[in-house]
């Protein structure tokens, strides 16, 4: 239980279950976006820039930084609606190094060298808005819109005959995960005083994808995959040297015998659709949408748009 | 100064070029992108490194560094990707970076992470070519990177072994039906690709003198981007991009402001797949959704 007082601890716990959160709802939309890093800098500098250079007050500051990370998901947006899969997350991936890039050329930000002024924020605030997240995204996960985006990530052509506007949709779940990303960044920033642009690189995705693919594409899972593989080096101090093998280790595993995660988005999918992956445990997610759209729209299919989720 | 800039570049386009025909292989036949490249491209030097520090000589050491990188790709086939359910979204993406991630965390436990240095001990007379000066590593290098890429297009293009893969390629199921065994050719070209990256890597080694765990890394998302802009699963297109782009890089590092040289390859890669998504040749591969 002493690991869990440290305040190191409990920040980088707060920021992983942020980060990995705000890969699940683009993810859960089908939207594979690995643009993660780069809206976690766009947090991180701005709210650090507010504070340190124009004396604005932490909390707006850092709902500046989370209202930020969500506009900086627009360009990635168009990408969204225009490539699909693997290839997408190509492109997101070259689309974070390009903000990343801009970030250590930007000068009034110290460029390469990084930033630091800001004021420090104690790691129970983090701890506090990693949690009321957490929360929001359960809620959030089951409501309506929640079962929209996995209807479209299951099957984008059903779930817009359903009455879905996918793109609508999509770019939702971007932003959404961009907020979030946006937060966790200028939760980093104003905890560790100093960012800079190797902070924000490729190896942080690796990272939040092995908690993700850990813990499954639920909250709960989110909550579960980060936390085990954010303290099992804390616990295990001998093992901090191979922590990352250690991780490559277990996700092999885990996508070789549980796909679906931990806690999977349906947990009996992995009885009644053996080895089909992750995409058909959504599909029950779209019937679902379906049975749910139906009362509401009237005549649900039948009368097509009229049952759209906005 | 220009064309001496040009031969830097093709070097380093030579490099891109093999790393690029490897990624480009394995999503080829298996249509999931194989990341873990990039480490075996890191690997192989450190076990060439080894072998030289052990007085074996250094041609000896350098086909050991090339078959060792080909068994470790064999392994990372069984190990991340044949468990792997297919229709996994994310499936050989996450696995096979994690296979990486491991093998880096070794190399940084055994050797520490810091640059070490790195030569072969291959003394070569220099080539002079009308004023330009090219070192006779770089040479060999050139001509066998050239000879490589020729030698796999010829076999991908006229023999049985390249038609079946080719066939793999366009639809698995059927070539399968039609008595071509997927795990065999999967297996090998896992082995081939992995050489060339180990290939690649002991050339860059060479040229800069030094290894270090992540050497691989900048080349692992740059060659990304040069399999994107050739065509993914295109053979000849990663060839000439790599190529390319190893020039349009050396020519922006010496000319352009500082930074340039890399948001040009992301804004390239970006617009092919915005605007030439079935990259330079326009080779019209079916687009499955990952």
């Amino acid at each position: 239980m002493n690991v869990l007082l440290a305040e190191p601890v409990q920040a980088l716990l707060s920021i992983n279950a942020l980060l990995t959160l705000s890969l699940l709802f683009p993810f859960l939309a089908g939207v594979w976006s690995l643009g993660l890093p780069g809206f976690m800098a766009v947090g991180a500098y701005s709210s650090a820039y507010l504070t340190h250079a124009l004396g604005v007050p932490i909390p707006v500051a850092i709902a500046a930084g989370t209202a930020l990370g969500a506009v900086a998901t627009l360009p990635f947006g168009l990408l969204a609606l225009r490539i699909r899969g693997i290839y997408l997350a190509i492109a997101t991936l070259a689309a974070a190094e390009l903000i990343t890039l801009f970030f250590s050329h930007f000068e009034p930000t110290g460029g390469v060298m990084g930033y630091t002024g800001m004021p420090y924020l104690e790691a129970r605030w983090l701890v506090l808005l990693a949690l009321a997240t957490l929360l929001i995204s359960g809620w959030l996960y089951h409501s309506r819109l929640g079962k929209a985006m996995k209807a479209v990530g299951s099957d984008p052509t059903v779930a817009s005959c359903n009455g879905i506007n996918v793109a609508y949709i999509q770019l939702m779940s971007l932003g959404i995960g961009g907020a979030i990303a946006g937060l966790a960044g200028a939760c980093f920033a104003h905890f560790y005083s100093f960012i800079a642009p190797a902070n924000f690189a490729f190896h942080r995705t690796v990272d939040i994808l092995m908690f993700l693919v850990t813990g499954g594409l639920t909250p709960l899972g989110v909550l579960i995959g980060s936390g085990i593989l954010t303290l099992l080096p804390q616990y295990v101090t001998a093992l901090e040297r191979w922590a990352p093998a250690l991780y490559g280790v277990v996700v092999m595993i885990m996508l070789a015998w549980m796909p679906g995660g931990l806690i999977p988005a349906n947990r009996f999918s992995r009885w009644c659709r053996r080895g089909r992956g992750m995409a058909s445990d959504n599909a029950v997610a779209a019937s679902q949408m379906a049975r749910d759209s139906a009362p509401r729209a009237g005549a649900g299919i039948a009368s097509g748009s009229t049952g759209r989720v906005r | 100064m220009l064309g001496q800039q040009i031969i830097n570049g093709l070097m380093l386009g030579s490099v891109y070029a093999l790393i690029g025909v490897g990624y480009t292989l394995v999503f080829g036949v298996l249509r999931m992108l194989n990341l873990a490249h990039a480490y075996l491209f890191m690997a192989a030097p450190f076990v060439a490194f080894l072998a030289i520090k052990n007085g074996i000589p250094s041609p000896v050491a350098l086909i050991a560094g090339m078959s060792v990188s080909a068994l470790l790709g064999v392994l990372l086939y069984h190990l991340a990707f044949r468990p792997i359910p297919r229709h996994h979204a994310l499936g050989g993406f996450v696995s096979s970076l994690s296979f990486g991630v491991v093998l880096q965390v070794i190399v940084v436990n055994a050797f520490g992470s810091m640059k070490i240095p790195f030569g072969t001990g291959l003394s070569l007379p220099d080539l002079e070519l009308g004023g330009l000066i090219l070192s006779g590593v770089q040479a060999l290098n050139l001509v066998m990177a050239t000879a490589l890429m020729i030698g796999l297009l010829v076999v991908i293009n006229r023999t049985r072994l390249g038609r079946n893969l080719r066939a793999l390629a366009q639809n698995e199921s059927a070539a399968s039906l039609l008595g071509v065994s997927v795990r065999k050719h999967v297996q090998l070209t896992f082995l081939v690709s992995s050489a060339l990256a180990g290939l690649a890597g002991m050339m860059v080694a060479e040229r800069f003198g030094a290894i270090s765990a992540y050497m691989g890394d900048t080349y692992a998302i740059k060659a990304l981007a040069v399999v994107v802009i050739g065509g993914l699963g295109d053979l000849r297109g990663a060839m000439v991009a790599g190529v390319l782009l190893g020039i349009f890089e050396v020519l922006f590092q010496a000319y352009a402001p500082p930074g340039w040289s890399e948001a040009f390859v992301w804004l390239l890669l970006i617009a092919t797949f915005l605007f030439k998504p079935e990259g330079i040749f326009g080779m019209r591969t079916s687009r499955r959704e990952v």
